[in-house]
Formats: structure tokens, C-alpha cells, sequence
């Protein structure tokens, strides 16, 4: 049952006088979106006569516009949904190819087949494979179905057993840099800004302002904003100063402005340092804390009693946060000292001679940053008083993945540590002090800080990626997904892999255009005997599948939701949302949870499937699932509607109110750094022991095993300046190329929307190439001019846009485009950088396992 | 008297185009036609250089050029100071084209689809019974939601349900509507306190839509 909120259609275009005809159906009905990590949103669509229309924010219940993340607003994105329903081009019945010869640009020669014989082909494959071993399969998916989007995607897949991890979200297009430190510092699956309570930003290389979801763009807009760009992107252009930075050098950039606020400002928030970070830990001269001979806990110097304590002796005295002490005739020194003597080096003066940004600016933002903190200063929220540092640095994915993505990432969360602004009210936040759908939430570990959580050696690595053995901070939410692709066509020699994946089962995500160097990836894919594309439309990896599956659509299916994680930043509610089916999908589709029911049914592990489905969705007695019975969706969702209430409300209830929610309190907006006062926790930083330790283990296993090709010389404890990777690429490719996630596409995969891409034409300079307007007339490059971009692996061809904003050494390329299958994408004719992006191990950073993303090429005229 | 009008904030605005897509499908648009539009420009040098975004609607003057030249009187204003064009009178003349100096009308020659080729989607069905061809059409602010709102008691500018589309979206909150004539409305407070602007005042047409920021 639908609340029927309008009873009559409107008259279009003013019409003066006219009876309005009455419509049969007409409706608004409440759901919900999560296609950005700001999500969830409350939306509620309009169907007329059978026909979704139009969509907007949801206010029908109390609370809605207030507590929620959109509170009523809407980003463009979810108008891409309507268009996706009617989209002519999607897949309306399972296929399989019937020419074996497969290419992007090869007719696989479709023919359509039953549900029955396309689901039988794809579980009597699968089952032989995984009786031999589950990770013969190989799989990526969307991030949606991660976020428990997905319907029951997520339970098939752990239940399957091991497959090969390829994730989506691991690719060139993800910060999966940010998501390891967020885990390692706050237990969150990432970490931004206190959106709501933050004054000062600095926005390193992020289009955060219009990406930033609807809870973004509200709350940004109130903040002070830095942003360094080697582009006038929308979010430099709505800041309050524009930083054009040479590309790749933002590490110089934050070096610096440690070093000012140490030693020239001076100006710290010694309690925090203190008592909530690692800076008074005993540091000794092989570089690990100096530790209790018989408890091997880390130890302090207590100025008070003038001696060396463990970390959480009783009553200890004020801590010494610099100096040199002799502990059992070692010499030692604080974390703080040796950070503050590492730093002395990275004067503003050198810093300008890399990153190209004055010396006295970036004194001045230092002052700035420092002044907006407010050291020292307490709020009172109902009633608890909290620290108040308003001020964050928000670092993009060019800065939080790549080559030395860890030095930038360490750098970003030294800078706030310094100021106190971790998980400080407007500081920077995780959220997760206890572990949720999937963040770790923060667990004391042995020394005193949150336990980190990486991947043991494993030799010979289990998986393709073989992450195990070379990124074991990856452990954290997937892999380094492109090292896959690597390893599939030219892995290092003597690199021992487990047999070939034998199978690929793709949901909804891109592999050939979210990696790196599409034709290697492509020819990688094409090595995988036997491909599964569940795809509602005819897109680049589904032109190489054998069997197609096609799905329902946002707007066609149900979803329940309970974000219960990442509080903070924003999000201000509980709740529980429900998606729910606007439109009836074309027949012959079906809904993933039926496609992935039928397939563990016919493999035969249905039991387990069951189960993970009770675990994954928190269903509890008397709603279980039995282990061995067939459900339908939608029965699952009632289930979860009243598991989740305790039997108050069923799925009925939901579709009618579309969710509920609640207010979170000031406890659970600042519940980690409440849990890590109360548990006595410090952030593992500025000296990052544990990453030090992992690499020399690391070192030590891999010499063992006699591969001397992957370096650990990263893992260190405190940053350092190291010269860019692409220092090292010929003079002649002679510009840099960044990408941004443009906040009408991003996530959402609506390049096939033409109505979207019609209108957002409208932003010059999204589509093109856009290069510095003088820099093309000294090269004779007008605007509109069609040019190769070349790069060391290959090149590709486009039109020009020309802008002043943006460095006359950078190009600027829009990441979501490149398409030359998927219908109404690729008639947008557009580049992606990625095609021509080389991935190798060299060009991966070495702690996070992120690829390279800024890359340099030569122009010249087509 | 009531005179409806809207405030851009070019501050908030953020260029996300969230209210032309909404304006498309409130009124399901055709390919080409846009009744709202933002406008980025770029001024500057490198690298002293900044983006501007101006959204701009049709501003419903007060002394409307449109309405002057309209032969048929299908272009007209209403009491409350919306311009709308009546589709049943509109001869497709397009004096009132050539008279707007905002370029804020649009043409609806013939039946344009976004998949040539591949038929008629559900949406431009639902976009056919309601847009004719051969007319001229603009931004109505909406009139229809406000009229239903009306109904049932909303306050246009206040309550959602009465409120045009571009304005209730935008995920800035950089578009407000409401009452130019009721000095205490928010629109009225907001022109007065952020010493609102109309787009090329020199016209003298007396827009209805201002800007600040
Ligand atoms: S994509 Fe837009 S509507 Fe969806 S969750 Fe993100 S901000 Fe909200
Ligand atoms: S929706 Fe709002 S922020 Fe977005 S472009 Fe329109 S006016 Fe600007
Ligand atoms: S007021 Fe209505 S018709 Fe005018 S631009 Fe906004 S949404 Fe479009």
C-alpha cells in the first residue's frame, strides 16, 4: 500500500483554464539511495499510469528534513535512475555468446536464452570449479552491493567460499589509500571532515564540494576553504583561495607545514599529544618503541617522577613530549622529538622549490590552519564537553593513492594530530569507535593504540593479486585490484601464483574502464575461460562475457538498509531505509537476490548461503532464514523489516513510510574520541611503529623467499619527502594529467543517461581535454582542436577544451568516461585517462598498494 | 497583491546542475530545451582566474517584453506575476522569442527523441500528452505546484509541495521563492539584507528573479 499523496495530475506549461485529466495511478512512493559513500538519502519518486517521472527529496515524515543526510535536497544523480528504467538499450533476457572470439570490438553474437538453461550453464561451471577450489572464480561488483545494496550479492559471494578478490572499488577510481589509515587510526572504513561543526579547510587534490553528496554541499559551503589543485576544479572555484600546485608534490606541501607549526609557530596541542597520540612513547636507535623488559610494554618518560614508565602506568606524571633520555643506557628519544627532527629539513623555502606554491603562503595557511583550531578551546554539547578544532585537511584520490600514498596520508593525519583535531568536534572524523557493517571499529591492541590489522605473510600467495604477500595493510577491505590484471598477463618472473581463475562473475561494475590500461586488462580478462556479466546494459566487460544475466534496476527492486556506521561526518541519524520497487521491471529480468538464490541452490550451497544471509543482514529468531529452504526476496526483506524492529513493523509498514529514523546524539557523533578518553586508547600516530615493524618482517619473508623486485623501504614511522615517480618518465611527455570524479557521475554509472549527459554539457570542460589556454597557443592548439594524447603505454585522441584554470604543465581529463560499448556512453566520444594509464609494480605504493593515477604524456595535434 | 519571485545565492551555488535536471523532469523536457540553465564562465588569466555559476530561469518580469508583442495573448501574466504561455493560443510566432532579452523561451518545433532510432521512451510518452508542438514554452516557476499547494493551504516558498522544483532540490539551498510584494517573505528579507540584484536591469523589465552573493 502507497500513500496516495496526489490525486490529480498537473497541467504543463502554464495552461490557463483547462480541465486537468485525472490519472488511474498516481503516486509518490518513499525509498532510498546510497550511491555515494555521504548516502544514505531519502528520495521519493513519482509514478503515473505505470511511469516513474520524477523524484525528490523525501520530507513526508517528521524528521526527514532535518536529521537525515539530504534533509529533503537532491543531488542530479538519482534522476540518472528514472532514466535508467527506460533506457532502450538494456538487457531484457539472459544470452550467451556464440562466437567464441572475443574482443571490444567483436559481435559475440548473442542469442537469448531461458533462466533455466542460463543459470544451469553458470552453476554446473561453478560447482565443478569450486569443488576443485572457490578461488577459481574470480569476481567484481559495484559498491553499491558492498554497502548491503546489493541484496543478497554480498551473502552469495563469502558463502561461495574464497573467490578471487578483483573488487571494483580497489581500482585506480577508489581511495583505497584512505580506507587503511581510517581503519588503522579511527576503525572506520574512511574518514572526512566533522561536515557540520568544520570552519577551515584544506582540500588537497579533492572535488569534494560538488562529489560531496547533498550533506557535503550543505555543510562545506559554511567552511573556509584552501584548495590545492593543479586545476580550477568546482570545488577551487567556490573556495576562498586557489592553490595551483605542480601535480604529484603535495607531500613537499604538508612537510612544510608540519615543520612551520613545530618549529617556527610553535603552536601544538601538547595534551592531546600527549595523552591521545604516540609522541611520548620512547623511540630507541633501531627506531621501535623502547619497551619494558619484562611486561614489553612501550615506555614514557614521566617528567614527575623522572624516570621511563610503561604507557599506562598508574598515575603517571606529565609526560615529556621532546627530548633525549637514557633508558637502561639506551639512548632514546620521544616520537614528538624525532618527528620534530625529521621535519627541520622541510622548510617552506625548499617546499616552494618543489610544489611551486610561495613560501609565504604557505606560512601563512600554516597560521591559518593553526589560528582556526582554536588549541585548547572545549564545547559544550548536551551537556559533555568536548575539544573544538574546526579545521581538516581532506586529501583527494591523486594524493591518497599512488605512489607514496602513505608518506601524504601520514603527512594529512600528522597535520591535524598536531592541532588536536582528530575526532574533535569539526576536526576530522571516522566515526567507528565499535565495529559495524564493515568498519573495524577500534580495538585496543597491545601497546596501548588501536590493533592494526594487515594480512600475514602468505607464500605462495593465495590469490592473483597476490596481496598477501606484497600489500598486507590491504587486508583492509580488498586488494590492489590492478596487481590482478598485472599478474594475469605478465606477472614478475617467479612470482609462484595459484592456478588461473577459471571463471569470472562480474555484478554491475567496470574492471575495463575503473583500472588502468584498458587493452592489458582486456586481454586479461580475455584469458578467463569462462565469463558471467549480471549487467542491465550491453557494457565493455559484458561484450566479453559468455553468458549475460540482466538485472532489475534501483527503482525496480527492494533493499533494506540500517546504517548504523560513520558517524559524524555529517550524519546526523540512525535508521532503518527501505528501496523499494517504483516501477515493474521489463519480464524477463530478475532481481540479483534471485539470480544469486538460484545459483547457490544449484551449485548446492544453499545452507551456508542461508546463513551468511542471517549473519550478513542481522536477521534473529523467530524471522531466521531455515538453512535449507528456497526464499524469494522480498520474503527476506519482511524479514529483515521485523528483525530489525523486534516484530514491530513489517515490509507493509516500510513501503508505506519509506523508513525511520532517528537523531544520534552528541555521544554517538563523537563516540570515538569519548571510547579512546575512557579506554585510555592513543592514535597511532605521528610514529607509525607498527608499519615500520610490517615492512621489516616483510623485508625479512621476502628475501626468505628470494624476491628482491618489491622494495619495503616505505614502510617508515614518520614521513618523508620522496621525489615524485613520474620524475623518472622522459622529458618529452612533457604534462601532467590529473582526473576528478565529477559529482553528477561519480558512482552512479549514468553515463548512459542521455538526458544527464545532455545537460551536463553544460560545465565546460567536464568532456574535453582541457589544457591551459596559453600553454596551447604557444603549441598552435585552438579550442575544439583534435589532438593525440600519448602516454609511454599508448595514446588516444580528443578534443581540446581550453581553460586559464589550470596549470599551464597539466592536463585535466573527467574519470567516468572512455566507454566504446556500453550504448549512449560511448556516443559521448569521450577520453578516459585510464586507457592510457601504465600499472605496473613500480608505479603501486609500496604500503597502501594504490596504483598511480597522475600520469605525464606529450600532446600533439591529430 | 502577490508577485512571486526567486533568489539565487551565487555563493552556494556549486554548479552540481542538480535543478536543470530537475527542471527537465518535473516538466519532461525534451532534448534541447533546458528552462533552466547554469551559466559557468571562467574570468581571468592564469593564475589569477576564477569560475563564476549563474543559474538563470525566465525571470517573469514585471513589465514583461514578452507579453507586450504576444499577438494572440497566449503569453500573459497572471495576477500573482507568473508569465505563462497558453499552448492552445500560442501560433508559434516567436515575436515573444525575439523580444526576451533573457533568451528564456524555447521553440517546441517538432518531436525530438533522446534515441533516435530506438522509438519513444515511457517518459516522452508522458512528455508528449503534455508538451504540444509547434509552441512556444518557458519556465512556468512551476505554476502548477503552486497552484495545487494553494489548494490545499501550502505556502509557496515555504512548504515543499508548493513549491517549484529547481528551488525545493537544489542541494545548496542556493534558490529561494516566495512573495517579492510581502516585505517579511524570506525572499523579500534576502534582497533587502544582501542588496539583491536582477539580471541586466537596464531592459527595464523588471525581473522577479534576483541574485546575491
Ligand atoms: S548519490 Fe546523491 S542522493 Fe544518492 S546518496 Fe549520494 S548524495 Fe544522496
Ligand atoms: S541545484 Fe543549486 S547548487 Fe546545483 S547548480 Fe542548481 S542552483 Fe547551483
Ligand atoms: S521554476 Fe520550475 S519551471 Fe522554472 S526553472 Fe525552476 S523547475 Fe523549471
Amino acid at each position: 500500500m502507497v500513500k496516495q499523496i496526489v490525486n490529480e495530475t498537473k497541467g504543463k506549461g502554464g495552461k490557463t483554464g483547462k480541465a486537468i485529466e485525472k490519472k488511474k495511478d498516481d503516486v509518490w512512493i518513499p525509498t532510498c539511495c546510497w550511491f555515494c559513500v555521504m548516502g544514505p538519502c531519502l528520495h521519493r519518486y513519482h509514478r503515473v499510469d505505470g511511469t516513474v517521472i520524477n523524484v525528490e527529496g523525501n520530507t513526508s515524515e517528521p524528521g526527514f528534513d532535518e536529521w537525515t543526510r539530504n534533509q529533503g535536497r537532491l543531488c542530479p544523480k538519482p534522476f540518472g535512475l528514472i532514466e535508467k528504467v527506460y533506457n532502450p538499450y538494456r538487457v531484457k533476457s539472459p544470452l550467451k555468446r556464440t562466437n567464441p572470439e572475443k574482443g571490444l570490438d567483436v559481435d559475440p553474437g548473442w542469442v537469448e536464452i531461458s533462466w533455466d538453461e542460463a543459470l544451469d550453464t553458470v552453476a554446473k561451471r561453478f560447482k565443478e570449479i569450486r569443488a576443485k577450489d572457490p578461488r577459481g572464480v574470480c569476481s567484481t561488483f559495484h559498491s553499491v552491493a558492498q554497502m548491503g545494496m546489493g541484496g543478497t550479492w554480498e551473502a552469495f559471494y563469502i558463502a561461495f567460499g574464497p573467490m578471487q578478490d578483483v573488487r571494483g572499488g580497489s581500482g585506480m577510481r577508489c581511495g583505497l589509500g584512505v580506507h587503511m589509515f581510517a581503519n588503522t587510526i579511527h576503525g572506520a572504513f574512511r574518514c572526512s571532515p566533522d561536515t557540520n561543526n568544520t570552519k577551515y579547510l584544506l582540500i588537497l587534490g579533492s572535488n569534494v564540494v560538488p562529489s560531496g553528496g547533498v550533506c557535503g554541499n550543505l555543510n562545506y559551503a559554511k567552511a573556509k576553504k584552501i584548495v590545492v589543485d593543479p586545476m580550477l576544479s568546482l570545488t577551487a572555484a567556490k573556495a576562498d583561495e586557489w592553490l595551483p600546485i605542480k601535480p604529484g608534490t603535495d607531500i613537499a606541501l604538508m612537510l612544510a607545514l608540519i615543520h612551520i607549526i613545530i618549529h617556527e609557530l610553535g603552536t601544538l596541542d601538547e595534551e592531546f599529544l600527549k595523552n591521545l597520540t604516540n609522541s611520548s612513547y620512547l623511540v630507541g636507535a633501531d627506531g621501535h618503541f623502547i619497551r619494558d623488559k619484562s611486561s614489553g610494554k612501550p615506555l614514557v618518560w614521566d617528567t614527575a617522577a623522572g624516570v621511563a614508565r610503561e604507557f599506562n602506568a598508574p598515575d603517571l606524571g606529565d609526560l615529556a613530549l621532546e627530548g633525549i633520555y637514557t633508558v637502561d643506557d639506551q639512548e632514546c628519544k620521544t616520537a614528538f622529538q624525532l618527528l620534530k627532527e625529521q621535519m627541520k629539513q622541510y622548510t617552506p623555502e625548499w617546499a616552494t622549490e618543489i610544489c611551486e606554491i610561495p613560501a609565504a603562503t604557505i606560512r601563512r595557511i600554516a597560521k591559518e590552519f593553526v589560528d582556526n583550531a582554536q588549541i585548547g578551546s572545549t564545547i559544550r554539547l548536551d551537556g559533555i564537553d568536548l575539544p573544538y578544532r574546526p579545521v581538516d585537511v581532506i586529501i583527494g584520490r591523486p594524493v591518497e593513492a599512488g605512489v607514496h600514498s602513505y608518506q601524504n596520508i601520514l603527512a594529512q593525519h600528522i597535520l591535524v594530530s598536531l592541532v588536536g583535531a582528530l575526532e574533535s568536534v569539526g576536526g576530522h572524523m571516522g566515526g567507528c569507535a565499535h565495529p559495524t557493517y564493515y568498519d573495524h571499529g577500534i580495538k585496543p591492541g597491545a601497546d596501548g593504540m588501536p590493533q592494526p590489522i594487515y594480512h600475514e605473510f602468505t607464500w605462495p600467495p593465495t590469490c592473483w593479486s597476490g596481496c598477501e604477500a606484497f600489500v598486507p595493510f590491504t587486508k583492509i577491505f580488498g586488494h590492489a585490484a590492478h596487481l590482478f590484471w598485472i599478474n594475469m598477463t605478465n606477472p614478475p618472473p617467479g612470482l609462484p601464483l595459484p592456478p588461473p581463475p577459471q571463471a569470472y562473475l562480474r555484478f554491475r561494475n567496470n574492471a575495463i574502464h575503473s583500472v588502468g590500461e584498458t587493452e592489458m586488462v582486456v586481454s586479461a580478462m580475455k584469458k578467463i575461460p569462462f565469463i558471467v556479466s549480471i549487467s542491465y546494459t550491453y557494457d565493455e566487460v559484458t561484450q566479453l562475457a559468455d553468458i549475460v544475466l540482466p538485472d532489475y534496476t534501483e527503482l525496480e527492486r527492494y533493499d533494506v538498509l540500517s546504517p548504523d556506521y560513520r558517524l559524524g561526518s555529517g550524519r546526523r541519524f540512525r535508521g532503518i531505509l527501505l528501496r523499494q520497487p517504483i516501477v515493474e521491471p521489463p519480464p524477463n529480468n530478475r532481481d540479483i537476490s534471485y539470480i544469486v538464490t538460484e545459483l547457490a541452490d544449484r551449485i548446492g550451497f544453499l545452507d551456508t548461503y542461508n546463513n551468511m544471509i542471517n549473519i550478513r543482514f542481522n536477521i534473529t529468531d523467530p524471522y531466521k532464514l531455515e538453512l535449507n529452504k528456497k526464499y524469494e526476496w522480498v520474503d527476506i526483506v519482511d524479514r529483515m523489516c521485523k528483525s530489525l524492529t523486534k516484530g514491530e513493523h513489517d515490509l507493509e509498514w516500510f513501503k508505506e513510510h519509506g523508513a525511520i529514523i532517528t537523531p544520534t546524539t552528541t555521544e554517538d557523533q563523537y563516540n570515538v574520541h569519548l571510547h579512546m578518553v575512557k579506554e585510555k586508547i592513543r592514535y597511532p600516530v605521528p610514529y607509525m611503529d607498527v608499519v615500520k615493524t610490517v615492512g621489516e618482517n616483510l623485508q625479512a619473508n621476502l628475501a626468505k623467499v628470494g624476491v628482491d623486485w618489491w622494495s619495503t623501504k616505505e614502510y617508515v614511522a614518520l614521513p618523508s619527502y620522496l621525489p615524485s615517480v613520474l620524475d623518472t618518465v622522459p622529458k618529452e611527455y612533457d604534462f601532467y594529467v590529473t582526473t576528478s570524479r565529477l559529482p553528477q557521475y561519480s558512482n552512479a554509472s549514468n553515463n548512459d543517461c542521455a538526458l544527464h549527459n545532455e545537460v551536463m554539457q553544460q560545465v565546460p570542460g567536464q568532456y574535453e581535454v582541457l589544457m591551459n589556454a596559453g600553454a596551447a597557443r604557444e603549441r598552435g592548439i585552438k579550442e575544439g582542436d583534435e589532438v593525440w594524447i600519448e602516454s609511454p603505454i599508448g595514446r588516444i585522441k580528443g578534443a581540446v577544451g581550453l581553460s586559464e584554470g589550470i596549470r599551464p604543465d597539466t592536463l585535466f581529463m573527467a574519470g567516468q568516461f572512455g566507454q566504446s560499448v556500453t550504448p549512449v556512453a560511448k556516443d559521448l566520444a569521450k577520453l578516459s585517462v585510464n586507457a592510457i594509464t601504465p600499472i605496473s609494480y613500480e608505479w603501486t605504493d609500496q604500503v597502501t598498494g594504490t596504483m598511480q593515477s597522475t600520469i605525464k604524456v606529450k600532446v600533439y595535434k591529430a | 497583491m502577490t508577485r512571486y519571485g526567486m533568489v539565487l545565492d551565487l555563493n552556494k551555488c556549486v554548479a552540481c546542475l542538480g535543478c536543470m535536471v530537475s527542471c527537465k523532469m518535473e516538466h519532461l523536457l525534451p532534448p534541447g530545451m533546458s528552462w533552466c540553465r547554469v551559466l559557468v564562465k571562467e574570468q581571468g588569466t592564469y593564475p589569477s582566474v576564477g569560475k563564476t555559476f549563474q543559474p538563470i530561469v525566465c525571470n517573469h518580469c514585471k513589465d514583461a517584453a514578452c507579453v507586450q508583442v504576444c499577438p494572440t495573448g497566449a503569453t500573459n501574466k497572471r495576477e500573482d506575476g507568473i508569465v505563462v504561455v497558453d499552448y492552445d493560443k500560442c501560433v508559434g510566432c516567436r515575436y515573444c522569442m525575439m523580444a526576451c532579452p533573457y533568451g528564456a523561451r524555447y521553440f517546441n518545433a517538432k518531436r525530438e527523441r533522446y534515441f533516435p532510432g530506438k522509438g519513444v521512451t515511457p517518459l516522452e510518452e508522458a512528455s508528449d500528452k503534455e508538451l504540444q508542438t509547434g509552441v512556444v514554452m518557458k519556465c512556468t516557476f512551476c505554476v502548477e505546484k503552486i497552484e495545487e499547494g494553494l489548494k490545499k493551504g501550502l505556502k509557496p516558498g515555504v512548504d515543499k509541495a508548493a513549491t517549484p522544483s529547481c528551488v525545493a532540490n537544489c542541494m545548496t539551498k542556493a534558490r529561494y521563492f516566495g512573495d517579492l510584494d510581502d516585505p517579511e517573505s524570506e525572499v523579500s528579507q534576502l534582497i533587502r539584507s544582501n542588496r539583491g540584484r536582477q539580471l541586466h536591469p537596464e531592459q527595464g523589465t523588471d525581473p522577479s528573479v534576483y541574485y546575491i552573493g
